[in-house]
């Protein structure tokens, strides 16, 4: 009997609160910050190129194969503008594929890729499977017109795996010095710049044309399939890269 | 005629409002918005949900009783519009002022038990049939507390004829003498429109829609209709015999009420008794069918002789009105204090040495 009277109340209290429904295509609830919707690449404003160098590690972790990558020389670095000698030539990821793990974002050493936290992450429906596979532009094309508003982007080693407070620049500029000093035992040259990329440039060769990609020389039948680097990106790219920060560049198939 | 044809035009436009503002209430009860898309606020969503019941199929299984499943609709919307007939909606605006109005009315809406039984025979259903058995139950069940509620305030009024009925509520309406005969209408008018928590013959989860199974299209669509025209009725009859009707409380127009002001003040009435239905649709969870049948007969039905008892008691040895306001009191609220006992003792029932709910008294 009591029991009747709570439950009229308990109806008559939700009357008159406000309904918790969003006309949802009209009206739009903001999403969290840390939303995750499907990975898109990030656009640096400063050098007008993507921060991706086409490293495939992502692509390496991804746990259901959903990504394609492939590197080239950047002709920004030969023009002297940025500092990255490779840069990304195709990317593709597969969204039907894609399972939103957030693997690719925490194992980016470029802080180059990030999950879309904007509702054009989610929204994707299509007619055609074909059409959830998005190449490099349709991937930047958010950050790139500044769409991603408050894109899921910070700095690197201080706040990368996702739980870190975030820093204000102060105290990121504090730790990134720390963080520098720890492992090379100098403070860097220009403490403000928040680029993502200090250790390949700065460790590169000068006279270095940044052409190695893929070729050891304990595994030479590897040179005659170099053409199709692409489709197999496997543990080779990565001896490849480890090398080329170390000496003498051998002659790249990628011709 | 004149005022035939605008009745049996109007109903269907109530109808067709009405199942939008359920559809709102509720909605807004559980802290949806309810339907929202055609056209602004949803208003036009009856009007699409018509369109579309309209254009159905209209589907007969193969092994159905031809003549008892297609006519079972009829059966149940007919008598719903008869008892249209007799409702005077002011002192002047009636179809027909009948003597016996709540006579009438109490035995063509009971004559809609039979569409059920057809709807539930003739589908060739197992729910069906369930349902319409379990609904000629309820109803039959239900349909005496409620007269015998109607009865009491007939009693009080010396009088069938629904205008004088309300006549006599000029000072005070007839819920504050008779709140036991008010609060048991209201229980068996729910249980008599199949609503929740009375909602057993129809119940989704049980019997997958009762006699409705098998219907479709324009065939169903008259089910709802009959319903949710049952709906309006109950609703008009609750605020012509207990809320005073088309009377405005404290004599606000001195004898001589507007036209448009009593029509406002039976929509106002009739509006609180579709919405209190209409929450108790969103409150309460449905109950067991022995909960339903004890409580009608073994708590509703006595007490509902207790109100006539006591109104005779007061015609007879000629006592004050005021009288009953005190007494039916008293004995609302042991009916109340029973019906907690029951509510009670059911969650202990397997144990021994407790009484179950079917022994309330």
């Amino acid at each position: 009997m009591l029991g009747l009277l709570k439950a009229i109340q308990t109806t008559m209290k939700a009357a008159l609160r406000r309904p918790v429904t969003v006309q949802y295509p009209t009206e739009k609830k903001t999403l969290p910050h840390r939303s995750r919707g499907l990975p898109v690449l990030l656009w640096d404003f400063d050098i007008n190129e993507p921060f991706c160098t086409g490293c495939q590690v992502c692509a390496r972790y991804c746990p259901v194969d959903c990504m394609t990558v492939t590197m080239k020389d950047n002709p920004n670095f030969a023009a002297g503008k940025s500092k990255r000698k490779k840069i990304v030539d195709k990317f593709y990821i597969d969204y039907a594929r894609c399972m939103r793990c957030d693997i690719c974002v925490e194992v980016c050493n470029f802080d180059a890729i990030v999950m879309n936290n904007t509702w054009q992450g989610v929204e994707l429906s299509r007619y055609d499977r074909q059409d959830l596979v998005m190449d490099l532009p349709a991937l930047l094309r958010q950050s790139k017109t500044g769409e991603l508003e408050t894109p899921f982007r910070e700095p690197m080693g201080v706040a990368h795996s996702g739980w870190a407070p975030k820093m204000d620049e102060e105290e990121e500029r504090a730790a990134e010095a720390a963080s520098l000093e720890k492992h090379h035992g100098t403070s860097p040259d220009k403490p403000s710049a928040p680029t993502p990329t200090p250790d390949p440039a700065a460790e590169a060769p000068a006279g270095s044309q940044a052409r190695t990609e893929r070729t050891t020389p304990e595994v030479p039948e590897t040179q005659a399939q170099a053409g199709e680097a692409a489709a197999a990106p496997s543990a080779e790219q990565k001896v490849a890269e480890a090398e080329a920060g170390e000496g003498p560049e051998k002659e790249g198939g990628e011709g | 005629m004149a005022r035939l044809a605008i009745i049996a035009l109007l109903v269907p436009v109530t109808v067709i409002i009405l199942t939008w503002v359920e559809r709102k209430v509720i909605g807004r009860l559980q802290m949806r918005l309810g339907p929202m898309r055609v056209g602004p606020y949803g208003t036009l969503q009856g009007v699409a949900d018509t369109i579309k019941l309209l254009t159905k199929e209209d589907v007969r299984p193969q092994t159905a009783d031809r003549w008892v499943f297609e006519l079972a609709p009829f059966v149940i919307v007919v008598p719903v519009f008869m008892a249209v007939v007799a409702i005077p909606f002011t002192a002047d605006l009636f179809i027909k002022n009948l003597t016996l109005g709540l006579f009438y009315f109490v035995a063509v809406t009971g004559l809609s038990i039979v569409g059920f039984v057809m709807a539930g025979w003739g589908s060739d259903n197992k729910y069906a049939l369930l349902g319409g058995v379990r609904a000629a139950a309820q109803l039959i069940s239900y349909e005496i507390p409620l007269v015998m509620a109607i009865l009491a305030v007939a009693m009080l009024a010396q009088s069938l004829n629904l205008a004088v009925i309300v006549g006599a509520q000029e000072d005070t309406p007839n819920i504050a003498y008779q709140l036991l005969a008010f609060i048991i209408f209201a229980i068996a008018g729910l249980a008599e429109l199949y609503r929740q928590p009375f909602d057993i013959p129809v119940a989704e989860s049980e019997v997958v829609g009762g006699p409705f199974v098998e219907y479709s299209g324009i065939r169903w669509s008259m089910f709802q209709l009959g319903e949710f025209v049952n709906l309006v009725l109950i609703s008009i009859l609750g605020s012509l015999i207990f809320l005073g009707g088309w009377q405005w409380p404290w004599s606000v127009f001195d004898k001589s009420v507007p036209v448009a002001a009593q029509v406002a003040m039976m929509v106002v009435k009739t509006g609180a008794f579709i919405l209190f239905f209409m929450w108790m649709r969103a409150s309460l969870p449905r109950l067991r069918i022995d909960q339903m049948m004890s409580f009608c007969w073994q708590l509703l039905l006595p007490f509902a002789f207790l109100q006539i008892i006591l109104n005779g008691l007061v015609l007879v040895y000629g006592w004050p009105n005021e009288i009953l306001i005190p007494l039916s009191g008293a004995a609302a609220a042991g009916a109340v204090y029973l019906t907690h006992r029951a509510a009670r003792a059911t969650g202990v029932r397997y144990q021994p040495g407790y009484q179950t709910v079917g022994s309330v008294l």
